[in-house]
């Protein structure tokens, strides 16, 4: 990460979006230099109360409006899920498949989980965010790969109602390692994003024994690989991809 | 294609092992393998120097990959089994058959890698599943 010292972001149009009330600190915690590493997932307090994809979409409200309303089902295609509904084959991806019935998940692999649903947030918002700084060809690329984590994002969220879990919500906004002001910067964030998704998702594989999440998680971590590896290709970084994506 | 690659070598591994062979084990050697051919590419006259920048990084994280499963499988000396070496290339006519011949290859490997990461303990689990999409996001990148 390049320690730009750019103290005033430009407000773009894909991060000011999410949120039109108290736009001032929300957009300085979109840019805000921070000495932070690549590997944080930086969740900042600053910011308003708008979802976590900054441009706001009806899906991402229903995510973040389950924070205040928690009988509200978090994804409209979701089942209401009771906190404490009995017996559902935890993380199992076969629906209708239960494996042994587990009584309740192993809270170890549901923490696990949970940050990689909140790496997942935070990439959704990172890719919004970098839109406004990339040419039409790459914004192409971001596009897509801001639908696949969303995609992933509600999945990891019906995974874990599914399995009698409340999903924690997206952070209102996110601080960047670095400020984003320009098409460099930008692909810097998202590979960053990538890589802690890979690291989150890797973490998964090493808190779970259910073939379904490991599968899961599995895709998770490829994905976040492939996707952060086309993006260091653009950059230039070597090496393209690292020898042990996810790994510290 | 992928079990046709990978069942020969554990079929291998079983004869001249004591018991179960350790599952890593074929991965390393599919390792090896893999970084085998791209050297026996690489090191191609004309057109492995025009290569070798891309294919390069490839060959390190394949190296990578078989020491690191080889630090689990106890080995102590790195590439105790060499290779069975690399055919040599008659068809690398041109970048785009070679790069879809390490592509391939990257694609077999992350599939084998990918079945095993679903019943290794979680350790394990976590390293293969790296070398998994490591070689899914090479074989995205070389086109």
């Amino acid at each position: 990460m390049s320690p730009t010292p750019t103290p005033s972001p430009s407000p773009s149009p894909g991060a000011g979006s999410g949120g039109t009330h108290s736009s001032g600190s929300h957009s300085s915690g979109a840019a805000r230099p921070s000495g932070s590493t690549t590997a944080s997932r930086t969740v900042s307090s600053s910011g308003s109360n708008s979802g976590d994809d900054a441009s706001s979409t009806p899906r991402s409200g229903s995510s973040s409006a389950d924070a205040s309303s928690p009988a509200t089902p978090t994804d409209v295609s979701a089942p209401p899920a009771p906190p404490n509904a009995p017996g559902p084959a935890p993380f199992s991806e076969a629906p209708g498949k239960p494996k042994e019935g587990q009584p309740a998940p192993d809270p170890l692999t549901t923490t696990a989980v949970q940050t990689a649903l909140s790496t997942e947030y935070a990439a959704v918002w990172c890719y919004s965010l970098v839109e406004a700084f990339l040419p039409e060809a790459l914004d192409k690329h971001a596009r897509e790969d801001l639908t696949a984590h969303r995609v992933r994002r509600d999945a990891t969220i019906r995974l874990l109602t599914d399995s009698g879990v409340r999903p924690v919500p997206a952070e209102p906004a996110y601080r960047t390692p670095a400020p984003v002001t320009d098409q460099t910067s930008a692909m810097r964030l998202v590979v960053t994003a990538e890589s802690d998704a890979a690291a989150a998702w890797r973490s998964v594989l090493e808190r779970c024994d259910d073939p379904g999440l490991r599968r899961v998680a599995l895709d998770g971590l490829t994905d976040a690989a492939v996707r952060g590896g086309r993006w260091s290709q653009q950059l230039g970084t070597k090496p393209v991809v690292p020898a042990f994506p996810g790994r510290a | 294609m992928a079990a046709a690659a990978a069942l020969p070598t554990a079929g291998l591994l079983a004869g001249c092992g004591s018991g179960e062979p350790d599952p890593l084990a074929a991965l390393a050697t599919r390792a090896r393998e893999d970084a085998a051919l791209i050297d026996s590419i690489v090191n191609f006259g004309q057109l492995g120097a025009a290569l070798s920048t891309r294919l390069g990084p490839v060959a390190d994280a394949r190296r990578q990959h078989a020491t690191a499963l080889g630090v689990e499988l106890g080995e102590t000396s790195p590439a105790s089994a060499p290779p069975s070496a690399a055919p040599a290339p008659t068809d690398q006519t041109d970048v785009d058959s070679a790069l879809q011949r390490v592509r391939t290859a990257l694609a077999d490997s992350s599939r084998q890698a990918g079945r095993l990461v679903l019943t290794l303990p979680r350790q394990r689990a976590a390293l293969v599943g790296s070398i998994a999409a490591c070689c899914s996001a090479y074989q995205a990148v070389l086109v």
